[in-house]
């Protein structure tokens, strides 16, 4: 009984220690990512299930701290979607709240929290996957070390506190242990294996390793859509104005 | 059943056309039932069906009736904990440049409605995966139901127009929708739009014609409405979406009633038939019965030799008639359809559901053969009683001639004091109900009285005037008072009928002619909308400037109308500035004052109402009208009724800058437009089409237009009630026909009399002449006597327990005519289907046997 006692008590400390580390791990990778603000231009291209090939691009800017920061996207081809803007804005405490401006209806629409595990645009990304957050809105855990893409990575499980509703039950982060990046995130719905999304091509860029790749695979839909990054650039002049409503109508 | 082989078998192939008759007779009742219950359930079956189709999983639906419910909502409602999704929803009919070819449109949150319709972006065999954002960034996508792109060879890139606030506009087809979908419904022609876009397309401004709530996991249906009510307010409906399909449900109860009268009508009429033709195939076959009695057969089996005759006949008539049914069927529908066009708003009318349920089948064949054995049990009965000796006398139908008459006239005058007992009896639908069975049953022990007294003044009248024939021919009328009433009951019950339906379909239609004269006295009606039943369409709030701005354009009324929830039920709201009619001839009033009304109206002080809801809702004068609007409750006084037909379920007749104030709606559909002095209406017209420059489809009808909108909709040359008449006018001929037939056999001995004394056959034929004129006549009479009384108690009966209106009482001077034609007609007809079976009966053994 006392034995049981004493390693169940090494377990509870064990893993306290292991969830700490994570934490600390994933802080670190949140701090070495930290710049004022992200600028890129994105090439998708989203294979189906039945082999159509379809492509879009867009920009995105990204200003602020992961868990408040505020994103605009905006589609630059094909032109039957030029102009149609997903603005995001991050917190910390609550939900991220989320905007689509469709030019040719001059409207704005809310995109609601139940509608957030929407493909989005067609490509494997779903709304969701747009929202950024701090560590503080995730519980980390199961420190694991593995190989990943020929790396030393760090295997880490993590869910989403309450207060942020996710699709996903729990997400698997690999942290490469050189670069304290992350080079491959699994997220699970229903107990199932969804996404998977690894970043690669990997560059560091204003002393940032920047993926200048990332593939997404659904793996449920059977489908799989590839983010190339074009001219990333961080810390570049951005205002909060560029971050409304309004300037979701505006053109770049 | 050797029985059956060697006796009743060779009868019936000897008496084909008779049986026939019967057999038609027994087809025709049940054909019409299933047509009309099939029809109606269909239409009420497929409503419900889109509704909870286009519902999906929602469990709740936010909704104000047609004044539609504020955008802000869906962002406070998506905030509740009690709510797993909210998706707004706009739906609109609209036509397309397809020839005939209207489309549901159903406007969907693309980017974020897989939570309530799973089945919106399910790929199928021939769909295509659509990206949402492509789909809404194009405001002229649109996902078309497979069923109908493949029925026009449309395909991912195919244009249409539709019918928009702006005119006709192309929209490109940018994915199909799955099997499981929308393409059950509407009869496969529905559409899916982005919610915004058809906002805009529609005229919707800021609102949306409902929201739909999915609750989340353990919240119970009561806790999430008082949660969205407490957000929404008392102006808003939160029912469950089957809630929609029962707010119809009265309204179909009301039809069905009328359409279960007109059934018992038919099985009454079934019966009286077969009873006929079974009487007169005992009378032919008496030797038969005789003979068989002689060697031994007991009464029992006798009976049973026409029981199963009146099995196979209701066998085989309740076949054909489920054929019959089957056929008529799709017509039922489209009638049934049509019928509750504005109460579906259209929802209905693609009812392709031509399917008759099991259950149907199985009671319209399980009762045509109930009537059959009902209607054969008598005779049958009378057959297997009669002794031998008796069997051989001829002249079956001269037995028991006038025992019975006093006590039928007594029972006549008791019922007769009961249906005018029950008739008075507004409170009990039982019992209003009961009477008319009872007037039913007066007027048929009244029959054999009224033809007795009937010949008694005839017989010298026109033996006078017709000779010895006319004399001949109303002696036997009295002399078998049996087989005279067997077919006047048949023909009484046609006649009756046919007035009854004829009557009511003049009574409408002269109570619509007198509310078209008032109701619309502008010289033009424009309306957003192409059918003017339609709410798909407005017109956005700055447009009666433009109409004012036209040359020629005197005045301009707007004039909003929604339907609106009043105790859960929809009820026609009709706002406009009535200070303007205040000062012309107004509607027909029920209570109050026209002018005093109208200017009440204006000053917002109270609202009239139709007769038709003061009777649902037993409003009076003075009565306190609550309407839950989005901006608050309104109470109003009733300052009067009128006869209004603008909705069956009732009408509000209240000020527009009210309305406007409380629904905070700002739209219009519809507008009164007068010509100034020196512009003809089709000047106006042009002007008005040139002015709009096919920017809104709208429709413009002048009062003549208006008026056979009213009376002939389109595609709909006769009504229900003319295909009744035509019915009946058709029956009442092959009754008559009947008639001869049974007059020839029972009589054949007697004719042959006639002709062995001397009398020629024109003689013969002319006997038999009068008594079929005279037959039908006094039919007639009395038909028109039962249908005028039976209209009174119909009329009666919409008003006060079917609709609440109330309908002129006409008497169908026209339809009466029609009958006349029909006696005439018929008359001759059947004497001359009688003469091939007058011809068969033997001299010699017509003598020998006398």
């Amino acid at each position: 009984m006392t034995g049981k006692a004493v390693a169940l008590a090494l377990s509870l400390t064990a893993s306290i220690f292991a969830a700490q580390t994570a934490t600390q791990i994933m802080e670190e990778v949140h701090r070495r990512a930290h710049s004022d603000n992200f600028r890129y231009e994105g090439r998708i291209t989203t294979r189906k299930a039945n082999g159509a090939k379809d492509q879009k691009s867009w920009r995105c800017e990204r200003l602020g701290e992961a868990g408040s920061s505020k994103m605009m996207l905006r589609f630059l081809d094909p032109a039957d979607i030029r102009g149609v803007s997903l603005l995001v804005w991050n917190h910390s405490q609550k939900p991220s709240e989320m905007w689509l401006y469709t030019p040719a209806l001059a409207r704005t629409r809310r995109i609601a929290q139940q509608d957030r595990s929407s493909r989005f645009a067609g490509t494997d990304f779903s709304f969701e996957d747009f929202e950024e957050s701090d560590t503080s809105s995730w519980e980390y855990s199961e420190l694991q070390e593995e190989q990943e893409a020929g790396e030393a990575c760090w295997h880490i499980a993590a869910r989403r506190s309450t207060n942020h509703p996710s699709q996903y039950d729990r997400e698997w982060i690999w942290v490469s242990k050189e670069k304290m990046t992350p080079l491959r995130i699994d997220k699970f719905r229903g107990g199932k294996l969804a996404r998977r999304l690894t970043m690669q091509s990997l560059e560091l860029r204003q002393g940032i390793w920047t993926p200048m790749r990332v593939d997404v695979v659904d793996l449920l839909g059977n489908s799989s859509t590839t983010l190339e990054l074009v001219d990333a650039r961080y810390n570049q002049r951005m205002s909060e104005s560029q971050f409304t409503l309004e300037a979701a109508k505006g053109t770049w | 059943m050797q029985l059956l082989r060697l006796i009743s078998w060779p009868y019936a192939r000897k008496h084909l056309l008779r049986y026939a008759l019967s057999v038609v007779g027994i087809a025709l009742g049940i054909g019409i039932a299933v047509a009309l219950q099939g029809g109606t359930q269909s239409v009420l079956s497929d409503f419900r069906q889109t509704v909870a189709q286009i519902a999906g999983s929602c469990q709740l639906q936010v909704a104000a009736g047609e004044a539609g419910v504020p955008e802000a909502f869906i962002e406070k409602l998506q905030a509740l904990p009690q709510v797993r999704a909210a998706s707004p929803v706009v739906e609109a009919l609209a036509e397309t440049d397809v020839a005939g070819a209207r489309l549901l449109i159903v406007g969907l949150d693309i980017t974020g409605d897989a939570a309530m319709r799973p089945w919106l972006f399910r790929t199928g065999e021939g769909t295509a995966e659509v990206d949402p954002i492509t789909f809404i960034a194009q405001p002229d996508s649109l996902l078309m139901s497979r069923s109908f792109a493949a029925s026009r060879g449309w395909n991912i890139g195919s244009k249409l127009g539709l019918h928009t606030m702006d005119g006709v506009k192309a929209f490109t087809v940018r994915g199909l929708l799955s099997d499981e979908g929308l393409e059950k419904i509407y009869g496969g022609n529905v559409a899916v739009m982005d919610v915004y876009g058809a906002q805009r397309v529609f005229g919707r401004g800021s609102t949306v014609d409902r929201i739909e709530i999915a609750l989340t996991d353990g919240t119970a249906l009561e806790d999430g409405r008082a949660a969205i009510r407490r957000v929404v307010g008392a102006g808003y409906t939160v029912d469950p979406p089957s809630a929609r399909g029962e707010q119809f449900e009265d309204l179909v109860k009301s039809y069905e009633t009328l359409e279960a009268m007109a059934c018992l009508f038919a099985i009454a009429l079934g019966i009286c038939m077969i009873d006929a033709s079974f009487r007169l195939a005992v009378a032919q076959r008496r030797t038969e019965i005789g003979i068989l009695r002689s060697l031994g057969a007991t009464r029992g089996q006798i009976q049973s030799l026409f029981i199963w005759e009146g099995l196979i006949t209701g066998v085989l008539g309740s076949t054909l008639g489920l054929a019959l049914g089957i056929h008529l069927f799709a017509a039922g529908t489209r009638m049934a359809g049509t019928m509750f066009r504005s109460a579906f708003g259209g929802l209905a009318d693609q009812t392709q559901q031509v399917q008759v349920t099991p259950l149907v089948m199985i009671v319209a064949f399980v009762g045509g053969i109930g009537i059959s054995l009902v209607a054969s049990w008598l005779p049958a009965r009378d057959a297997a009683r009669a002794n031998p000796v008796e069997a051989f006398r001829p002249m079956y139908y001269q037995r028991s001639l006038t025992g019975w008459q006093p006590r039928a006239l007594l029972w006549s005058g008791l019922l007769a004091l009961g249906a005018l007992a029950g008739g008075t009896q507004e409170g009990s639908t039982a019992a209003f109900y009961t009477s008319m069975v009872l007037l039913f049953a007066a007027v048929v022990l009244a029959i054999p009285t009224f033809v007795l007294a009937a010949v008694h003044v005839l017989r010298p009248l026109l033996g006078r005037a017709l000779g010895l024939e006319a004399t001949l021919a109303l002696d036997s009328l009295a002399a078998t008072p049996r087989r005279t009433v067997a077919t006047m009951i048949v023909l009484v019950l046609i006649f009756g009928q046919a007035v009854t339906v004829a009557g009511t379909n003049q009574s409408i239609h002269q109570t619509l002619e007198i509310w078209v004269d008032r109701a619309f006295q502008a010289d033009l009606l424009l309306s957003a909308s192409a059918n003017l039943a339609s709410q798909s369409l407005r017109f956005p709030p700055h447009f009666e400037d433009t109409l004012r701005a036209i040359p020629g354009v005197a005045a301009v009324q707007p004039v909003r109308s929604v339907h609106v929830p009043l105790h859960g039920t929809p009820v026609l709201i009709i706002a406009a500035d009535y200070a303007v009619f205040a000062g012309k001839r107004g509607q027909r009033v029920i209570a109050g004052n026209w002018r005093e009304m109208c200017l009440k109206t204006a000053r917002e002080e109270g609202v009239f109402i139709s007769e038709a809801l003061a009777r649902l809702e037993r409003l009076k004068r003075g009565s306190q009208v609550e309407l839950n609007a989005p901006g608050g409750t309104l109470r109003l006084p009733v300052v009067g009724i009128v006869n209004d037909h603008s909705d069956k379920r009732g009408v509000v007749f209240l000020s527009l800058p009210l309305y406007r104030r409380y629904w905070n709606d700002q739209t219009t559909d519809k507008f009164r437009i007068d010509a100034a002095s020196g512009v003809t209406v089709e000047q106006l017209r042009a002007r008005i089409r040139e002015a709009l420059a096919d920017r809104y489809p709208a429709s413009m009808m002048s009062k003549q237009q208006m008026h056979d909108y009213v009376f002939h909709p389109r595609g709909d040359r006769l009504g229900p009630l003319e295909y009744q008449l035509l019915i009946c006018l058709a029956v009442a001929a092959l009754a008559l026909m009947n008639m001869a037939l049974i007059s020839v056999a029972d009589r054949g001995r007697e004719f042959a009399v006639l002709r062995a004394i001397g009398a020629f056959r024109g003689q013969v034929r002319k006997t038999l002449l009068v008594e079929m004129l005279a037959t039908g006549g006094l039919s007639l009479l009395l038909g028109l006597a039962l249908g005028a009384a039976l209209l009174l108690y119909l009329l009666a009966a919409v008003h006060r327990y079917l609709t609440g209106v109330n309908l002129e009482y006409a008497f169908p001077w026209n339809a009466v005519l029609w009958l006349v034609c029909v006696a005439l007609v018929a008359g001759p007809a059947a004497v001359l289907a009688a003469v091939p079976a007058m011809r068969r009966v033997s001299l010699s053994v017509a003598l020998d046997s006398e």
